[in-house]
Parts: C-alpha cells; structure tokens; sequence
C-alpha cells in the first residue's frame, strides 16, 4: 500500500521527524526518500545517513543546494511517492497570525498522495483521531487513513455536527420547538450516516466521537484537548488549510 | 401624500410654544422611563419616545430620519461586526490566556495586566464588548486560583470605562460627541489619549491600593507546581485564517480612523465599509455574524436620536444653549461646571442620553459664544465616560459584567460596587478634570 516515502527537511533537521518516518518505513516496509534543502551546509547529511543505518530501514538521500522552487515538483513527478512527510514546525497562534507554515505550501501542491505533518516534537504516535465529514468523505478516504493509521497507532473517529449553520435558517422559517427537532433529526441523520460510512470502509463498527460546531475550529481543539498525538482528515477537504493551521498537534491528510 | 399626526387627524390646531413643550414632556418621560429600568425596557422606552415624536407631530417622519446620527450609527454596527469576527476567531480567548502566562498566576500581576489589557481594548472596542469576553475569562482563572473574583471584576468594569474614554470609538458618549461635535480620531487621541493614561494609572493605583487593604491579593495557592499546572491547562479554540483576516481588516480600518480627516471620510463610513469588506473576505455567514452585534443598543440610539431631534426641531436647544451661556462665561470655569456635573449625571443615569442632549446644547452654545468651546467638549466626554464608574448602573458595560458574574456564581451588589467605583471615580474625575483644566491654563485655550 504504501511502497515510498518522501521525507523532506526544509532548511532544518528534525530528528523526531527522522524516528517517525522510519518507523512509517519499517511498518509498510516502504523506501524512505530522504530529500534534503541545504542552505550554508546547516544539515549534517552524514548525522542523517548514520542515523538511517542504525535504524536499519531502506532510505536514499537527495540533497538540493539550489533551494527548493521547483526541485520538489521534479522530484515528486520522477519517483511518485506514496505518502510525504514533512515536519511541521509548531507556531503558537498568536505568532501563526503573521508566519504560514512550510508545510501549508506542500498540501496545497500535492493532492494526489498522502501527506503526514508531524510536529517536531512528536517521536511517535500512538492515538490518533480521523475527522469524517458524512457528506463530502469518501469510502476510500476512510479506507486509506484507517489502514494506515491504524498500523502505527489507536484510532479513533470524530463527526462533528455544525449545528449553528442549520440552526440560523431553520429559526427563520419554523417555530423554535419545530426547528430543534429538525435539527434533532439532522444531527441522528449524520451521526447515522458517518456509522455507516465507517462501518462499510473498515468493515467493523468502531468508537466514534461526537461533537456540536465548527468542524475546522472544534475538531483540532478536540483533539488538542483530548491529547490526541495525530488527526487526521481528507485532503481533499475544503477547509483542509484552516485545519492546518488550526492544529497544534501532528495532522495527517489522506487521499481519497 | 399629505402627512396627519394625531392633532391633525382631530382638526386641532397646535402652536409652536405647545409643540415646544410637548418635545420637553417626550424627552423627560422617555428619560423617565429609561431611568425606571425595573419597570419599562430601556429600549423599548427609548423607541416609544421616538415613535411617539413623530405620532404627535413634534417632527415629521422625514425630520426624525434626518435626526438619527447615521455617523454615530454605522461607527457603532461597523465595529460591531468586526469585533464579532475577531471574537467568532478566537483571538481574544488567545489574547487573555497570554495575560495568563505573563502573570504566571500571581494576583497582583492579574490585576495589573487584566486591567490594562482591558483598558487598551476598550480604548478601540466598544465597552460592552471588551467586558463580555473578558469576564467570563477573569472569573475562570480567579476561580482556579481560589481567589475572590469580585474585587477583580469590579477592578476591570472600572479599566474599561476609563479605557474607553480615550479616543472617539472607545465609549458610545464619545462617538456622540465625535459626530455632533465634529471631532476627528486624533482630536480624541490627542486631546483625551494622555489625561486617560494618567488617569488610568492613578485608578489601578487607587483601587491596587484598596484591594491590597482588604487582603484580596493574597495568593491562596503557593505551591508553584500546582500553579504552573493551572496556567498550562488553559487552552483555546480558535480559527487562524479568520484571525489573520480580522486582524488585517482591525488595522486597517484603525489606521484609516487615524486618517479619516485627511480623506474626508466620516468614521462611520470607513468602519461599515471595513466591516463589509470583511465579511465579503471571511466568507462567514452572516447570520451568525450579527447575532453578537448588539442590535438593542442601535435601536436605543435610533430612538433616542428622534426623541432629542424633535427637541432640537422646535428649539429646546436654542433655549438651553442660551441658558448655558448665561452660566458658562469662559470656557476654564466651564471645565469645572460641565465635567463634574456630566460625571454626577453620568453615574446615576444612562450616560447615552444625556451625552446626546448635552452635545446637542454645546453645538448650539458654540454658536452663541465667541470663546472656543473644545475645552468643555473635552470635559463633557471625561465626565460622562469616567462618571460612569460611579454606580453598578452608571454604564452598560457595568450591567452586563455584574450580569455574567451574576451568572457565574458571584453577584455584585450595589454597595459594594460603590464602595469601590466612588472612590476610584472621584479621585479619577478630579484628576483627569485637573489634567485638562492645566492643561488648558498653561498652553491657553
């Protein structure tokens, strides 16, 4: 399933990022794709390679001195990696507000893989929380991140019902009592449909969680709250860049 | 189509003098009511006299349309929904656990840093605003750190009154006084900015001074691990993209305020096209959007503004205006008639309407004099906004945080908010009234 990894160091080394890569590699038994951007030597490519060794995993290192326009897309586009990791640097949110992350840049361009963000201070992950949206998710999607997931850590499923979004339109034009029970039955309706599409993707039902609110606000606070090491969500969700963004733990986006 | 009011319906004919004294009877019953709060609804009274204006025919409908300060209007609703947006992000639950982590959970330093944060924002939020997130947060970590959480919340109403008194968009009396008084953002920084900063230093000594007294900043939690666990485990949601967005929107639209005399662009313009650009960029919905703008103030506002335009219509003002300029002979001595005067009025009653009845006299005065009036537009608006820490009921945004520490489990009562808002607002008035009266008397008016 997944047969190479891409791992990319932009301009920096993290070796929690290296840890959790190999530990991808020797679960899937993939080719780890070392691709580093030096700038002014900052990167040890020999501390890297040894560290490979020792961790006993296939791997090959690329290094681009020449900085990084372009040389990603090349390199994707030749070896085609099934699933890219790049270490995601933790930037608290009030800084988030004037500096985009790296690793914004990278799932906006590949779309076509799985992408992993860790943040460089996670070694591992061993709980990891998969966000599915009812309408928009796919079988496959689900499929993909359980699987993968599911071999490095726990897993568990979140919906989250954005409540207020109906609740507006549905106050206008039934009385109160009416538009709660609308709203009731919207909410089993989802909460029914998110089992279902769960249950048919991973053939077993499983623990799913449940939250009221905005999905790309309330998801990764749940899952910061809830000390969650990974979430997980389509990359092809509309919000995926708020969910980056709005994330303070490691986040994974799966193709569908 | 002819217009009938309700004299004309009946065929009776009314005199100017009548009219006259039928606008006075509107105001003080709609004043009258607003002040009996446990009785009538502020709002709805505020409404009903301005509705009644122009069913009696003090004032046409036209007249009380023109009436309504759209400046005043579109400054309030245009920060209104900004701020929502900025909320609706999460930035200001971020912003106050940051005070947290810089107080490191000592009492003095909550009371200093929340009652200087909470001035800064009320000085370019509306008051009610800055009180309603921040709270709700102060109860959250006194209750943690088992401290009283009173003393503190009446310690940050009493910053964010004075705050807001420091430029043109940071209390509603001074919106008014901004639009009537054709006055720009910088007017109010640099007029108002420095007496507020100097006062707001003498009420955080002040009221540091009475709560280190009664023993309410002592630490009741000592050991340091438990107190970092408590720090550590304030978290909040929030939305980075929305954030970024209306903080850019926020700049702007400030640094547009700054400038709005050089453009020829009334605050309100630029707040209301900021606050559309904003919600066209953020993508939000709407609805969701202005269910926290304060809709009730606005109506108050509009009511109100016909309630004093049919007075201004039949030339109360004129009167009043006369009947000031008999009493105020230069505009030193007015300093110290106007501003304590505002600051009683302020505290006892809704500082709105008389600001707005006050602002319409001074417009009139000015006309009538020959000094230059500023300097008791100055004291008219530190009057009316610091006044307003007299009482529990001297200011909205006094009601709504006695409200939600109500809610909370922690009622403020009306003494004990006296027994500290009087000493803090006397010594706070005194002082920013002195401020201005020297200020005026050295550098000449």
């Amino acid at each position: 399933m997944i047969n190479s990894i891409l791992l990319v160091f932009p301009h920096k080394f993290v070796e929690n990022t290296l840890y959790l890569s190999a530990k991808f590699s020797k679960v899937f038994d993939a080719k780890l794709l070392v691709f580093i951007i030096q700038k002014k030597g900052k990167i040890s490519q020999e501390n890297i390679e040894n560290k490979l060794k020792e961790l006993n995993v296939k791997y090959e290192i690329f290094v681009e001195e020449n900085g990084i326009k372009g040389k990603i897309e090349e390199f994707y586009e030749k070896h085609k990696p099934d699933m890219i990791i790049v270490p995601h640097e933790k930037i608290d949110p009030m800084l988030h507000i004037f500096k985009h992350p790296a690793t914004e840049k990278f799932a906006e361009k590949f779309d076509d893989c799985h992408i992993i963000f860790p943040v460089e201070e996670a070694r591992d992950i061993k709980k990891s929380l998969i966000y599915v949206d009812p309408d928009d998710d796919t079988e496959d999607f689900v499929k993909n991140a359980y699987e993968i997931l599911s071999r490095v850590s726990s897993v568990e499923f979140i919906y989250a019902f954005y409540e207020e979004y109906y609740e507006y339109s549905l106050m206008k034009t039934h009385p109160e009592e009416e538009a709660r029970k609308i709203l009731q039955e919207m909410y089993e309706e989802g909460l029914e449909k998110s089992r279902r599409l769960i249950a048919k993707a991973i053939g077993k039902e499983i623990t799913l969680k449940v939250i009221k609110g905005d999905p790309k606000k309330e998801v990764p606070f749940f899952a910061t709250e809830h000390n969650y090491d990974l979430l997980g969500i389509n990359i092809e969700n509309e919000n995926k860049k708020s969910f980056i963004e709005n994330t303070e733990i490691s986040i994974g986006l799966f193709k569908g | 189509m002819e217009h009938h009011t309700l004299f004309s319906i009946f065929g009776i004919e009314v005199s100017k003098t009548f009219l006259y004294w039928l606008s006075i009877a509107v105001f003080v019953g709609t004043y009258v009511m607003i002040i009996l709060e446990k009785f009538f609804d502020r709002v709805a009274a505020a409404l009903f006299g301005g509705a009644l204006a122009i069913f009696i025919g003090i004032e046409s409908s036209e007249h009380a349309w023109e009436a309504i300060d759209h400046n005043t209007i579109f400054l309030l609703l245009g920060m209104m929904i900004i701020v929502s947006v900025l909320i609706e992000s999460g930035f200001f639950s971020i912003l106050s656990i940051k005070a947290l982590q810089f107080t490191k959970g000592k009492p003095l330093n909550i009371l200093l840093t929340f009652t200087f944060l909470t001035a800064f924002l009320s000085a370019f939020l509306d008051n009610v605003t800055t009180v309603l997130f921040m709270i709700p947060i102060l109860i959250g970590i006194t209750r943690r750190l088992k401290l009283p959480p009173v003393p503190y919340v009446i310690a940050t109403i009493l910053a964010s009154n004075i705050g807001g008194t420091a430029t043109l968009i940071g209390d509603p009396p001074n919106i008014i006084i901004g639009s009537i008084g054709k006055f720009t953002f910088n007017d109010f920084i640099v007029n108002l900015a420095p007496i507020v900063i100097i006062t707001h230093i003498v009420g955080t000594i002040v009221f540091t001074l009475m709560m280190k007294w009664k023993g309410e900043l002592e630490p009741r939690i000592t050991d340091p691990k438990e107190l970092e666990e408590i720090i550590k485990s304030e978290k909040s949601e929030f939305d980075v993209i929305l954030m970024r967005k209306g903080l850019i929107v926020f700049g702007i639209t400030i640094t547009l305020f700054f400038l709005h005399h050089l453009l020829h662009l009334e605050p309100g313009t630029v707040a209301l096209f900021m606050a559309s650009v904003l919600l066209l960029w953020s993508g939000e919905a709407p609805e969701k959007i202005f269910e926290r703008v304060e809709w009730t103030t606005l109506m108050f506002f509009v009511g109100l503004f016909i309630v004093i335009g049919g007075m201004e219509s039949t030339g109360v003002f004129d009167t009043l205006a006369e009947f000031t300029a008999s009493l105020i002979k230069d505009p030193l001595s007015g300093i110290l008639v106007l501003g304590p005067l505002s600051a009683i009025i302020s505290g006892i009653v809704d500082n709105i309407p008389f600001t707005m009845a006050m602002a319409y006299v001074l417009a009139d005065f000015s006309k009538e004099v020959s000094f230059n009036t500023e300097p008791l537009w100055w004291a008219l608006a530190l009057g009316a906004c610091l006044g307003g820490n007299l009482t529990i009921i001297g200011a909205s945004a006094n009601v709504v945080a006695s409200g939600l520490s109500a809610r909370e489990g922690y009622p403020i009562s009306f003494v004990d908010f006296l027994k500290t808002g009087t000493p803090v607002t006397i010594i706070t008035v005194v002082v920013a009234l002195l401020l201005l009266y020297i200020r005026y008397l050295i550098m000449g008016v």
